[in-house]
């Protein structure tokens, strides 16, 4: 077993000198520990026919020499690993006369199942109870009495990277070694109705097994379906025996759950027994923020709440600043460039300032109010509220009997839908996925967002908060209801978990958020410079031909073909034409709206816009909008994933037949109520 | 526990673990680990981002999330 593979010279011990593995799992401090008590007294290499680094080393302690093996670090021994086969191995066939195990105080939940493990083995334990100091910072009362009276074993309290309680630790080893220290090992039971069948198989197997394994060891690795203990007993036993054996495994194919959750309530007791933890600092403010940002309740309306926060923040603080660049850059360049091109023909007068800068311009002037709603997502994201918002709309979606694994990429959609339809690839079930993909586009997402930025202003004035929050909602509403209704005949009523760990609360980076809202609105000025402005040249061109009048152009008289339908929801054929330009990318529609209405000599275009339509257009204008048909991307995405045009065209025409309804319903609706 | 922990998971929904924590009167840290056994043992499995759908994707920059939560799912 100790055979290495090293250019170092293997280092020389006589054969009483007395053995101590240390066990450990990894980052729990073990390796400083054996540095600190070998030195340069130590021998680095691989053990037998494994890839695993092999340490061992000597000390000595009060004029007696000890030899000290530095076990792989392992979470468990079960053969899951070859560091835990090695591990194990060791101390089976090895037979150390102490194991020191080094557990972290700082995370003992983790550090205990190996000592659960370690317990069932037949040597001598001691637990070294290291990163005291790590536990103390962290608020973590460990108290090793009571730990030691908890497990049966002796524990040293340790901070092993300052050498403190290495003295005591040696000490109580030496007593170990000379039969001076008792130990009484609390064991983590095996439920009753398993111990009896547990006890079945010691029986059958108990002739059999080969020294020096400890014939209750094997029994247990059995049960649990360890696979190197399952694969040498299969070799020893006698056919009847083996049947027996496979028969009763197969009976009790659970039982490896039933161990496991043993250990696991053993966990909980010691650590009631001995841990402390006053719920200060971070975990202390997490759960008090969570009772009320992770309720099902007052967590969805803390969420309609902070949503209305950000639309009251980006607009308050984004309308002076657009206000400004409006009229001290985009007017002064507009008139510069107008004086320019005085000699030019009017078509490319009319091109570079009805089609580029009023269709570019008009979308450029909103990045301010991208700016800010973009810097306050990435607060919301980065203290870790956006995690306990997506949490609280699962489950709001899982009462309405949607699927769990559908979070994720649904919240991917409030920045696009293309990534939230491609994310759906985790899940599993189809009918699942396929639901998710077709509500994903109810996503109110960061483009659909800027047109409402743009117009509920204009319209609603003081009121565009509420306008916006309320189009959010109605959104999310809608994606609810529809996904309600598709699962009635997609999903019929299959509910599968999702289990989620929620970050810690903690202080806002104002680097990561820099560099958050820089990356997201470089990616808006990129597309305002390639598909918005190609899309304001292709309208422009559209309503400039084909003799230079707008009532007359090709593109007035496509919009009149469609004026009917634009009709229901209180458009005329302009609004119909913007709505359209929007299904290559949404901000189209202010960039076509630009174009169709910014060249008004006698005022801008949010005023031009404030007296051609009524308050009713605008908002059913805004409903059809947020409930559209997807952008082209998303609907190429939608193909791609389905892989079929039929889902794609039922996706369009369930978005086609949602918004018009719900625009010539809003419509109706505020005529009535005096706002038309 | 482990299987009281596989119980809850099996009536399905969306779970957090500080609240399986309280049901079990556990601490959150011990509910992790065994999820991270369960993990182990094949009945769940890490939920990543969007996994493969990101990859290639244009996009990919814009929807990263910085405090992203540790996720998981029934196989």
């Amino acid at each position: 077993m100790s055979d290495c593979h090293s250019d170092e010279a293997p280092i020389s011990f006589s054969a009483e000198t007395p053995l101590i593995a240390l066990a450990g799992q990894p980052n729990m401090g073990k390796s400083t520990l054996f540095n600190l008590l070998t030195g340069l007294n130590q021998h680095v290499g691989n053990w037998t026919g494994k890839t695993v680094e092999r340490r061992e080393g000597i000390f000595t302690h009060e004029g007696r020499e000890y030899r000290l093996v530095d076990l792989p670090g392992t979470y468990s021994l079960t053969a899951n690993s070859p560091e835990e086969v090695v591990a194990r191995e060791f101390i089976v066939r090895e037979r150390p006369q102490v194991v020191l195990a080094v557990v972290s105080a700082a995370n003992l939940e983790r550090s205990l199942y190996l000592v659960a493990e370690l317990l069932t083995l037949s040597a001598p334990l001691i637990v070294a109870l290291n990163m005291m100091d790590v536990a103390a910072q962290e608020g973590i009362q460990v108290q090793p009495e009571a730990l030691s009276a908890a497990l049966g074993v002796p524990v040293v309290p340790l901070i092993a990277s300052r050498a403190v309680g290495v003295r005591d630790l040696l000490a109580l080893t030496r007593q170990a070694l000379e039969g001076n220290l008792s130990f009484c090992p609390n064991r983590p039971a095996v439920r009753a109705d398993h111990r009896q069948i547990l006890n079945q198989i010691q029986t059958l197997i108990e002739n059999y097994i080969p020294q020096p394994y400890p014939p209750e060891w094997v029994a247990l690795k059995l049960f649990e379906g360890d696979s190197e203990i399952t694969r040498l007993m299969e070799g020893l036993l006698p056919e009847a025996e083996s049947q027996t054996l496979k028969d009763l495994l197969r009976q009790h194919d659970d039982a490896f759950l039933a161990v496991a959750s043993g250990r696991y309530e053993w966990i909980a007791e010691m650590l009631r027994a001995a841990v402390r933890q006053p719920k200060i600092g971070q975990i202390g403010l997490t759960e008090r923020l969570d009772r009320v940002a992770a309720h099902p309740l007052w967590g969805l309306a803390l969420l309609a709440a902070i949503l209305g926060l950000v639309f009251w923040l980006t607009f308050t603080l984004a309308a002076p600043v657009q206000a400004w660049m409006e009229q001290w850059l985009i007017a002064p360049f507009t008139a510069a460039v107008s004086a320019m091109l005085q000699p030019a023909p009017f078509w490319l007068r009319s091109l570079a300032l009805d089609g580029a800068i009023g269709g570019v311009g008009s979308v450029l002037t909103f990045l301010p109010v991208l700016v800010i709603f973009f810097a306050a997502f990435a607060l919301l994201e980065d203290v870790g509220y956006m995690a306990r918002a997506a949490y609280v709309m699962d489950n709001l979606m899982h009462l309405m009997g949607l699927h769990g694994k559908s979070f994720l990429p649904l919240f991917l959609g409030f920045g696009c839908n293309v990534p939230a339809i491609m994310g759906t690839r985790v899940i599993d079930s189809w009918p699942a996925r396929l639901l998710t993909i077709l509500i994903a586009p109810l996503v109110p997402c960061t483009a659909r967002m800027v047109v409402v930025a743009f117009i509920a202003p204009i319209f609603f004035g003081a009121n565009a908060v509420w306008v916006s929050w309320g189009l959010v909602l109605l959104s999310l509403l809608a994606l609810v209801l529809s996904g309600v209704l598709l699962n009635q005949f997609l999903f019929r009523g299959q509910r599968s978990a999702f289990i989620m760990e929620m970050p810690l609360y903690h202080l806002p980076n104002a680097r990561t958020i820099g560099l958050l809202v820089w990356q997201r609105s470089a990616a808006f000025l990129k597309k305002a410079g390639t598909a918005i402005l190609a899309m304001s040249l292709a309208v422009w061109a559209l309503s400039f031909l084909p003799n230079g009048d707008l009532n007359t152009s090709f593109l007035a008289q496509f919009g009149r073909l469609l004026e009917p339908v634009g009709r229901w929801m209180g458009f005329d054929w302009r609004l119909t034409v913007a709505l359209l330009t929007s299904l290559p990318a949404k901000e189209n529609a202010i960039a076509t709206l630009g174009v169709l209405f910014g060249n008004s000599p006698q005022a801008g275009l949010t005023q031009t816009l404030a007296a051609t339509f009524s308050t009713a257009t605008a908002l059913s204008f805004l409903v059809v909008t947020m409930l559209f048909i997807p952008c082209v991307s998303t609907l190429a995405v939608i193909r791609q994933e389905t892989n079929s045009w039929r889902w794609t065209a039922f996706s369009v025409s369930l978005f086609s037949g949602l918004s018009l309804a719900a625009g010539a319903c809003t419509y109706a609706l505020a005529t009535a109520l005096g706002a038309g | 526990m482990l299987e009281k922990l596989l119980n809850e998971i099996r009536l399905g929904g969306t779970l957090e673990v500080n609240a399986l924590a309280q049901k079990l009167g556990a601490s959150p840290q011990l509910v992790t680990l065994m999820l991270e056994h369960l993990q182990r043992a094949g009945y769940l499995q890490p939920y990543a981002s969007c996994g493969d759908g990101c990859s290639g994707c244009g996009l990919q920059g814009d929807c990263q999330h910085l405090s992203a939560p540790k996720l998981w799912s029934t196989q």
